[in-house]
């Protein structure tokens, strides 16, 4: 697809926001993203961009599914972070099933939406399986409603649980708090086995670039804001830019979300995914870390939309980074196994 | 050189964690952070039980550094209740003592320190609430920003500008003490902030609010230096804070990796993150304590001062990011999210790490050694 097409995506998505988005005050962290918004959403052909045809998809290219997630995640990395749930982790599960099928199709149009149960090293999951039902406590989801959920049992199997589940939700996580996060638990409900490791495969090596995009939305909404800011908040009469170790600092972030935006362009992003997802990762956390140390008191504030980005870029970080990622970095590099002893 | 404590202090540092301990409950915690309420009962509490004391500086540090360990919110909520206390001990008259410290040693008041305003955080001599003389009174008009202890104290200390526009900046501001009980005196609570979410910060209205003459701290034009002295003393309870804030992060990381047993505490990349956060803790604690100790025995160094905040903020932020990456998805509804929300404020509030570094070079330049 063009970079002329992806451009008009890109601006598509900021007039959808302008028009659909709460912002402020009363922005999306407080409402969350309604069943109102997420029909809207489907609507307008953004939740079902990458899935596949026969679930309704739209066959988008990787080129401009990931500048729309890179798009919503500069303006609410919230939305970015449910369209990835749905496209990039149920979309490759789901779509050979039939059932799977029919869900993802609704999920497309914004009808239902679903939870992800996040792999992890270390988050204790007990389940009891019979071959229909399956009785589990999943420490933390996160994703739209409560619909159905996709899920690691403790042997590592992936397994769509097809019933209603029971999400003892966290009021105020740290991040992505217009999405519901929460302890799941399943209590002889019905479940189809996707097979054995899907999830964390996917999580693990499937959606670099996915996570990427994310991140540098996350970084570029921060840094650009900073930038209009620095312009205009004087401090001892002076504009904060005139400054040079602010200038220094915002000019730096700016440099390297350009450079990872131009990675991110580039025909070989794909080669580069690994790296461009370490980068990522850290460059948002320090442009959003930046942003609200120049916004001073005001960014300190949620009705001035700087300090979500210092809370979703880490939350991203620990949702995304990990030594087992890094071990796959340090693979990619060294071409062999390395960094343990 | 001695890196000891007193025995006294020692006791006294054990009788605060027990406290914390067993006061800053989990409910209370949660629902002072998530609720945004600032949690009376325990500031009473805390007094009751002698933790925050002016007799004696050290004990105000250590009680700030050890509560921020349990729950930075609460911890700061309990002993902000006597910010800009030194500026009256200092240069306040004796009436002003009596009339003000007395209420604010027995527990009974909450005061506070009115200095940025809505225009300028860092400039502080750009400040422009005016004070007018006019039969007896000053009269106040003007509006200030981020206040913390906005809806709660009893009084203020409160920078404003008693000369005219033409006077040198530093040298037309002074210093008064405002009833928050006085006609024109308003408080806008301020809500949805990042962090520290259990004390309370407003913005504040002056409208032709009448102070008595005899309210003015020290002597007119002299502001500025009074509140850049209060913030030499108040920097360094800063850094406490952010000590207590590493720390508890730090904690709770430690925990965390021996949870997961032997073959993931013996990762080195672990082991570094943990060796890193350690180092710097232990850096500022020393650098802390250093120019705590100029400063208690009246020889302050405010390089030092600015080097302790800039740096006890920073590694606040810098334990806390690295415990959540430590902790990871398990991390999104723990107490270390809650530290590592807490934590920024510190590179802000008090002077920023901007203006701390302004004021380390600057001085430097003069001729000061590291």
């Amino acid at each position: 697809m063009s970079s002329e097409i992806t451009e008009i995506l890109r601006t598509s998505v900021m007039e959808f926001v302008n028009k659909n988005v709460p912002s402020g005050e009363n922005g999306l962290e407080k409402s969350g993203i309604t069943p109102d918004l997420r029909k809207k959403l489907g609507e307008q052909g953004f939740l079902n961009l990458k899935l596949p045809a026969e679930a309704g998809g739209t066959g988008m290219d990787a080129e401009s599914y990931i500048a729309v997630l890179e798009e919503f995640a500069k303006a609410e990395p919230s939305i970015a972070m449910e369209m990835f749930f749905l496209n990039s982790v149920a979309g490759r599960v789901l779509s050979h099933f039939e059932d799977g099928i029919e869900l993802l199709k609704r999920a497309g149009r914004g009808e239902i939406s679903f939870m992800t149960a996040i792999p992890s090293e270390f988050s204790r999951i007990s389940s009891h399986s019979t071959e229909t039902t399956i009785t589990s406590d999943v420490p933390i989801a996160a994703g739209g409603s409560s619909d159905f959920l996709l899920m690691t049992d403790q042997s590592g199997r992936t397994l769509l649980v097809k019933d209603k589940i029971n999400v003892r939700k966290i009021q105020k996580p740290l991040g992505f708090r217009a999405i519901t996060w929460g302890g799941v638990e399943t209590k002889n409900s019905q479940y189809e086995d996707l097979g054995k490791g899907k999830l964390e495969e996917i999580f693990l090596k499937q959606v670099n670039l996915e996570i990427t995009a994310m991140a540098l939305g996350i970084a570029e909404g921060a840094i650009e804001k900073t930038l209009e800011y620095t312009k205009v908040r004087k401090v001892f009469n002076t504009p904060l830019k005139d400054f040079g170790p602010v200038a220094a600092a915002v000019t730096n972030m700016k440099g390297e979300i350009d450079l990872v935006k131009h990675s991110l362009d580039s025909e070989r992003r794909e080669e580069n995914s690994e790296v461009l997802r370490h980068a990522s990762l850290e460059l948002a956390l320090n442009s959003a870390r930046t942003s609200v140390q120049y916004h001073g008191g005001y960014g300190y504030f949620e009705s001035f939309g700087i300090e979500k980005f210092y809370r979703d870029a880490m939350a991203m970080k620990m949702i995304f980074g990990g030594l087992k990622p890094r071990e796959l970095l340090y693979r990619k590099i060294y071409g062999s196994d390395s960094g343990r002893i | 050189m001695d890196f000891k404590f007193s025995e006294e202090h020692e006791e006294f540092r054990k009788k605060v964690r027990e406290f914390g301990k067993k006061e800053f409950t989990k409910q209370r915690i949660r629902d002072s952070d998530i609720n945004e309420k600032y949690p009376d009962e325990l500031r009473e509490l805390t007094y009751k039980n002698g933790l925050v004391s002016y007799d004696d500086p050290w004990k105000v540090l250590i009680s700030i550094e050890e509560l921020c360990s349990i729950d930075p919110g609460l911890g700061i909520s309990v002993t902000i209740p006597y910010f800009g206390a030194e500026v009256i001990m200092l240069f306040g008259s004796d009436h002003l003592k009596e009339k003000y410290l007395s209420r604010i040693n027995s527990g009974k008041a909450i005061m506070g320190l009115a200095v940025t305003e809505p225009s300028g955080g860092s400039d502080v001599a750009g400040a422009s609430t005016r004070a007018e003389k006019k039969d007896g009174h000053y009269v106040v008009n003007g509006s200030k920003m981020f206040i913390s202890n906005g809806n709660l104290a009893d009084f203020f200390i409160t920078l404003v500008r008693t000369s005219s526009k033409e006077a040198k900046r530093h040298h037309g501001l002074s210093v008064l003490v405002v009833d928050t009980n006085s006609k024109g005196f308003s408080a806008n609570k301020l809500t949805g902030k990042l962090g520290v979410r259990s004390t309370t910060t407003s913005e504040i209205l002056f409208e032709n609010l009448e102070v008595p003459e005899e309210n003015l701290v020290g002597e007119e034009g002299k502001g500025f230096y009074y509140i850049m002295t209060f913030f030499n003393i108040s920097r360094i309870f800063v850094a406490a804070q952010g000590i207590g804030v590493a720390q508890g992060a730090f904690d709770r990381a430690m925990d965390l990796v021996k949870s997961r047993g032997e073959e993931y505490s013996s990762r080195e990349e672990v082991q570094f993150a943990l060796a890193e956060m350690a180092t710097r803790i232990k850096a500022t604690r020393l650098m802390t304590y250093e120019a705590a100790s100029h400063l208690f025995s009246y020889e302050p160094i405010p390089s030092l001062t600015s080097m302790a905040k800039q740096y006890a903020g920073e590694t606040a932020v810098f334990v806390t990011e690295k415990a959540l990456e430590i902790a990871g998805i398990d991390g999104i509804d723990s107490d270390l999210e809650r530290f590592f929300r807490d934590a920024k404020i510190l590179e802000i509030w008090e002077g920023t790490s901007e203006i701390e570094k302004l004021i380390i070079a600057r001085n430097m330049l003069k001729g000061e050694k590291p």
